[in-house]
This record gives C-alpha cells, sequence and structure tokens, in this order.
C-alpha cells in the first residue's frame, strides 16, 4: 500500500481486530492519522462489526454438561465395523441353531469373531490387563442378557466398560468356553484365573454379570449397580468372586 | 508426545474448547442434539490420535465442519436442521431480553434465519470470529488465506446484517 492508497476494507477490519502483522499495522494506522475518510471508515467497520456482535450475542449459549470420561471411554472402546455387525448377527442365528446343532459349530464361529471384533490394527492405546489374546465372544444383546460365571475365582477381576457399540464383548484373558444361548451367555470358569474385559453396549436395556447365580453387575437402563463405583475412565472393576 | 502429556493437553483443550466449539456448531447447525454428538466425535477423533495436531483449535474445528457437512447431507433429505431451532429457542442462555417475551422470541429466529440465508462458508466465518477463533485459526480451518479473513469477514458480516433487517425490519 502506497501512503497515498486507501487500505482495502479487510486490513481495516483485520486492524480493529488486532489481526493485522506489524509492519501493515504502523503503515495503516500512519495513513488513518492523516485520513479522514478512512478514520469514517474505520468507524463504520467498528460500529458494524458491534451490530454482528450484539446479533449473534442473542444466540443460546448454553453448553451441555460434556463428560470428559464418556468421551475417553467411546474413545477406547473397540470400534464398530460392518464386518462385526455381520459377524454378531451371524451369531445371534447360530447361537440359536447351536441348541441343535451342536457347541463346536458355535464355538468354531465365536473364534472367527473374536478375530473380527479385535484386529491387531484396532487394539486400544492402553490395553487393559484383562486383555490376552484369548478367544472371545461377541453377540448383540436382547431385552435381557445375562453373563453367567460357573464359579468364583480366587483370582481374576472382571473389567467392564459401558460403549456406544451394538455388541456385547467378552475378551477373557485365559483361555475359557462358554455356552452362547438366546438369553446370554454362560461362562465355563471352574479352576480358571483368567480376568475378562466386558464391553457392554450403552443402549442394552438389561445386562446382568453374575457369579455361581449371585449378580454382581446389574445395568438396567442407564441405572448402574456395581460391587464398586466407576473409575475415572467410566470402567468398573470387580472380582469373580 | 509421551501418554501423560497428551492425556493433559487433551484435558486443557478440553476444559478450554469443548463449550466453545459446540457454540460454534450449535451455531451453524441449529440442532443441539447434533451439534452434542459432533463435538463428543471429534474429541474422540482426538482422542484416538493419541498426538496432538499443530493447530489443535483449528483441527477440532475442521474435524466438525467436516462431520457437519456429512450431516447436513442427510439432513437435506430431512429438513432437520432447520426446523429443530424453534424448539430449541426457550434454552436461550445469556441472551438479552427484550421487555416483551414474544419480541424477543422473533428477534433470535431472526438471527437464525438471517444466519441460514447465509453461505455455509460465510456462516462459519462469522460464528467463529465471534467465538473468539484467531485469523489463522479460521484460514486454517476453512482452508483460506490469512490475508483474506478480514475481508471475508467484512462481506459475510454485510450480508448478514442485511438478511437480519429484511427479517426483523429495522424500525422496530
Amino acid at each position: 500500500m502506497s501512503s497515498s492508497a486507501h487500505p482495502a476494507d479487510g486490513d481495516l477490519r483485520a486492524l480493529l481486530d488486532g489481526e493485522l502483522p506489524p509492519a501493515q499495522r504502523v503503515e495503516v494506522e500512519q495513513h488513518a492519522r492523516t485520513c479522514a475518510a478512512c478514520r469514517a471508515r474505520v468507524a463504520a467497520l467498528e460500529s458494524a462489526a458491534q451490530e454482528t456482535a450484539a446479533l449473534l450475542a442473542l444466540l443460546p449459549t448454553a453448553a451441555p454438561d460434556l463428560r470428559i470420561e464418556t468421551i475417553v471411554s467411546r474413545a477406547r472402546a473397540p470400534r464398530l465395523r460392518w464386518g462385526v455387525i455381520a459377524a454378531a448377527l451371524a451369531l445371534v442365528v447360530a447361537s440359536v441353531a447351536g441348541a441343535t446343532v451342536g457347541r463346536p459349530y458355535v464355538r468354531a464361529l465365536v473364534v472367527h469373531i473374536r478375530a473380527v471384533v479385535h484386529p491387531e490394527s484396532s487394539a486400544p492405546p492402553a490395553p487393559s490387563p484383562a486383555r490376552g489374546g484369548q478367544v472371545g465372544v461377541a453377540f448383540i444383546p436382547g431385552p435381557q442378557a445375562d453373563i453367567s460365571f460357573d464359579a468364583p475365582q480366587s483370582s481374576g477381576a472382571v473389567y467392564v466398560s459401558l460403549a456406544d457399540t451394538a455388541k456385547l464383548v467378552i475378551d477373557p484373558s485365559a483361555a475359557v468356553t462358554y455356552r452362547v444361548h438366546p438369553g446370554g451367555v454362560v461362562v465355563h470358569n471352574v479352576g480358571s484365573s483368567a480376568s475378562y474385559d466386558i464391553v457392554v453396549p450403552r443402549n442394552a436395556l438389561h445386562v446382568r454379570i453374575l457369579v455361581a447365580g449371585r449378580v454382581l453387575f446389574e445395568k438396567a437402563g442407564s441405572r448402574v449397580t456395581a460391587p464398586a463405583p466407576a473409575e475415572p475412565t467410566g470402567r468398573y472393576a470387580f472380582d469373580v468372586r | 508426545m509421551s501418554p501423560e502429556s497428551f492425556d493433559d493437553a487433551f484435558h486443557a483443550l478440553f476444559v478450554e474448547r469443548s463449550a466453545s466449539l459446540y457454540r460454534y456448531v450449535h451455531g451453524v447447525s441449529g440442532d443441539p442434539a447434533l451439534s452434542e454428538d459432533i463435538v463428543q466425535e471429534c474429541f474422540v477423533k482426538l482422542h484416538r490420535r493419541r498426538a496432538m495436531p499443530d493447530d489443535p483449535r483449528a483441527w477440532l474445528v475442521t474435524v466438525a465442519n467436516n462431520l457437519l457437512r456429512d450431516a447436513q447431507r442427510r439432513v437435506v433429505r430431512r429438513r432437520r436442521l432447520t426446523s429443530a431451532w424453534s424448539t430449541d429457542l426457550p434454552l436461550g442462555g445469556a441472551a438479552p431480553q427484550p421487555d416483551d417475551p414474544a419480541l424477543a422470541a422473533e428477534r433470535i429466529e431472526s438471527v437464525r434465519r438471517a444466519l441460514d440465508k447465509l453461505s455455509l462458508r460465510d456462516r462459519q466465518l462469522l460464528l467463529l470470529r465471534h467465538q473468539g477463533y484467531r485469523y489463522q485459526e479460521i484460514a486454517t480451518a476453512l482452508e483460506l488465506t490469512r490475508s483474506s479473513v478480514g475481508t471475508m469477514l467484512v462481506r459475510a458480516g454485510e450480508a448478514f446484517r442485511k438478511a437480519y433487517h429484511e427479517l426483523f425490519g429495522t424500525s422496530r
């Protein structure tokens, strides 16, 4: 800009916003000192910017109570993939058929689903102690889903996370066997010392975790009952006892 | 960046920007539920990234804009974004309230509709600046040159005020 040329409106606006680079600011200010037209233009732009700001200030300013714990929990949950959905649906069909076809068929399918649910690339950045690469199980819970452990364990823990996913996932740190049925899963854990990462869909209606018939954890709608309060990450941890 | 320092930086950014980002997205979309979902998704994506971008504030706006664009593609079919606004009027936070509540509601709705008459780019410019974003952040998020932001803000402001006065009138 030569000293006689008037600055563009955009530069004057940037001047008002404190956004002009220093050298340009000095130049524009020097010009405006001796140019009544530009001083008037600055005043008009300032008035216009204030009116715009006042109108935009009429918009609602209340923000919802966003919880960082919810975000971290969602970020760490396994990501939903179409393959997972298809596999989980297949498991629902298979679990019904399993009563007649027999457990080996269902377990073979579970092995496949485990590979789909937890491919290496989707492993969370901070694995929990339960993750051990053993065969797990995933299924879409019905109106009520019970995860029933056959027996208490002398060691091992359950880590329950709620996530915005469609499937319920059980991921043990050591091999156990399961029996999947329409009302949930029975975990044959007699003599095991495994720990279990369990991901429960946040929108699941009713999920219970039982050990030898005793209810330790229950999610009914949005209400959760657990042996201990949730950790800061939103995860529930308790022993298999 | 160590995991601990990422978590600290993430937490600080969430505290500093989540409400502001929500107000920006809400201003562009007019849909509170969609805005909440988008802001959450932005921070989920950042957390999964496990590393801070060069300009985290601009990065969040870029991700929010992409999610908004995806959502608006769906909304074109359902025309939900603009109609949601009228049900949101009673939530009007700290906005100054003229004596007549009906008049206040009319003014707010006129602001909303004036924004809707603008191009998406103009709406984004005005609302980002209104939320305190710097020119460089606006330029990065909207893929503009920094030197063009002032000019575009002037033009967007003129278009907005003109649309508002046409809707609300200047005699009141």
